[in-house]
């Protein structure tokens, strides 16, 4: 209960920072429209100031998958003649799952009733609510895919200082590249953001998909474990890191966010108002 | 029917990251006094943190990637390479072979004596593989090279961190000792799978395998006096060449 006061008040001050900036007169009584583009402009506007500490939490989650990466991603090694070679790779991979993660977990908070009640400051309803999450979502991907590519140079060059200059393989990333990594990253924060979106939706709906989901999920890595296969889950995310064209990919993680937000959309039409 | 514990890792990390985005987000319902305009200093300082990091990588990029990926060879031409390492140091082509790398190599006085110079290791363990090619002349010196092949990991040269065997003469005993255990580690910088995914470069070498020429064949070219003897111990294998 007290969190939940301390988040409305959060709130609350972050609305006064908009109405504070508006040129609205409010001590006059009228009635207007408010057409959708504003509404979600104005609480879209509300959310980032509001979840300011989304980006906080990002950054630590970067920070946190960087010391994860100071082992390397990968290690391979081989002997002979009182000698072992070992070869580290250092990539930003952690990171970029690590962010992935954030992608899906934020997502998820958004559709939380504390989260969802905050809107309601505003003159709003649920489409303006949603636009205005879906927007927020796809900043946040974006955020979170640009600095998760960027987080891995600060390793790298880490990496470079620490082992030193001649036990340092570098492997050049041009521009192409740097942009290919950004645009992809984003896609699959973006994804993975808008699953956990509808996910969120699902247990918002009915709370017993807080517990078939993680046991569906965690039921097939086991299953699958037992029988040395993939699980469907790999099977399907394969299926994504083999695509051979980015822009296949991109739109196809597209139509899938489009698919899963508007899903999202339709399951609150199920909800009383307010719930 | 056992379950890898490695199946639970996701979860972990899930777990993980559910506490710290959790955590963060109270971070203003925990301490109050943070207010946005902190909450912006410390994201601006990351970003700040972040694009000096990409201006730095590509400094030193530019100064050190000496990565050359023509010299990844495949399995066949592994074997080519040993190959030819040692036909080359057979023929005494050194310079000309692009296989042959001289790490050191050691002059010491000798005076004939009525025994044999012994060849042998200083620990039994071990192996090596001696050349011995006899001189013109009667210098009284025994002169011992150290021959390698190239060890390249992921494109680069690094032959200058294998170690060479110590080697020393006492009386008639010539004793190779090789280096204690020791560890070659390599930083390999590579590139994320968002970026590999879709610019893939089949010349490139890849992240399990990036070496070439591992095994580095080592031979001791020795030249010997014309007028001395030799015998070598069990473990040592020796050819002698005109």
């Amino acid at each position: 209960m007290k969190r939940k006061e301390a988040l409305m008040m959060s709130l609350n001050n972050a609305n006064t920072e908009i109405e504070n900036e508006s040129s609205t007169n409010y001590s006059e009584f009228k009635v207007s429209q408010v057409n959708t583009f504003d509404a979600t402009k104005k609480l879209f506007r509300f959310k980032l100031l509001a979840y300011s500490g989304t980006f906080v939490s990002l950054i630590g989650i970067q920070i946190l998958g960087l010391l994860f990466s100071l082992g390397g991603v990968s290690m391979a090694g081989t002997g002979g003649n009182n000698m072992m070679l070992s070869v580290h790779n250092f990539s930003a991979n952690i990171i970029i799952v690590f962010t992935i993660m954030w992608g899906f977990v934020i997502a998820m908070t958004l559709t939380t009733k504390p989260y969802r009640l905050a809107d309601f400051v505003f003159v709003t309803n649920r489409i303006t609510s949603h636009l205005s999450n879906i927007i927020f979502i796809v900043f946040a991907s974006i955020i979170g895919g640009i600095t998760a590519m960027l987080s891995g140079y600060v390793l790298k060059v880490g990496i470079f200082f620490w082992y030193g200059a001649e036990s340092v393989v570098f492997q050049p990333i041009s521009f192409t590249e740097l942009v290919v990594g950004i645009i992809t990253t984003i896609a699959y924060v973006a994804l993975f953001s808008a699953i956990g979106y509808f996910v969120g939706m699902l247990v918002q709906l009915n709370k017993a998909f807080g517990v078939v989901i993680p046991v569906m999920f965690i039921g097939t890595l086991i299953t699958a474990g037992r029988r040395g296969e993939e699980s469907v889950i790999y099977s399907i995310f394969r299926y994504y890191v083999n695509d051979a064209s980015l822009w296949v990919f991109v739109i196809t993680v597209f139509v899938l966010c489009y698919a899963l937000f508007y899903g999202a959309t339709i399951l609150t039409n199920r909800m009383e108002v307010r719930q | 029917m056992s379950v890898s514990w490695g199946i639970f890792l996701p979860i972990i990390l899930i777990g993980i990251v559910i506490i710290v985005v959790v955590a963060s987000l109270k971070l203003k319902t925990i301490l109050p006094s943070i207010s946005n305009i902190r909450l912006n200093w410390i994201v601006t300082l990351y970003i700040i943190i972040l694009l000096g990091a990409v201006i730095l990588f590509y400094i030193l990029s530019a100064q050190y990637a000496d990565v050359d990926n023509s010299n990844h060879l495949t399995d066949d031409e592994y074997d080519e390479m040993y190959q030819e390492f040692y036909e080359a140091i057979i023929d005494k082509e050194f310079e000309e072979s692009d296989y042959v790398v001289k790490m050191k190599e050691w002059t010491f006085d000798y005076t004939v004596s009525d025994e044999a110079l012994r060849i042998g290791l200083a620990d039994p363990h071990n192996l090596a593989f001696v050349i011995i090619e006899y001189k013109d002349v009667e210098d009284d010196k025994v002169d011992v090279i150290h021959y390698t092949t190239p060890t390249i990991v992921a494109g680069k040269d690094v032959t200058h961190l294998i170690l060479s065997p110590d080697v020393s003469l006492s009386g008639n005993q010539l004793v190779i000792s090789n280096p204690p255990y020791y560890e070659v580690k390599i930083a390999s910088l590579a590139k994320e799978f968002t970026i590999r995914q879709f610019m893939a470069d089949e010349n490139k070498p890849n992240d399990v395998f990036p070496w070439r020429g591992f095994g580095h064949d080592d031979i001791l070219f020795v030249r010997l006096p014309k007028n001395v003897q030799f015998v070598e111990d069990t473990n040592v294998d020796i050819e002698v060449i005109e």
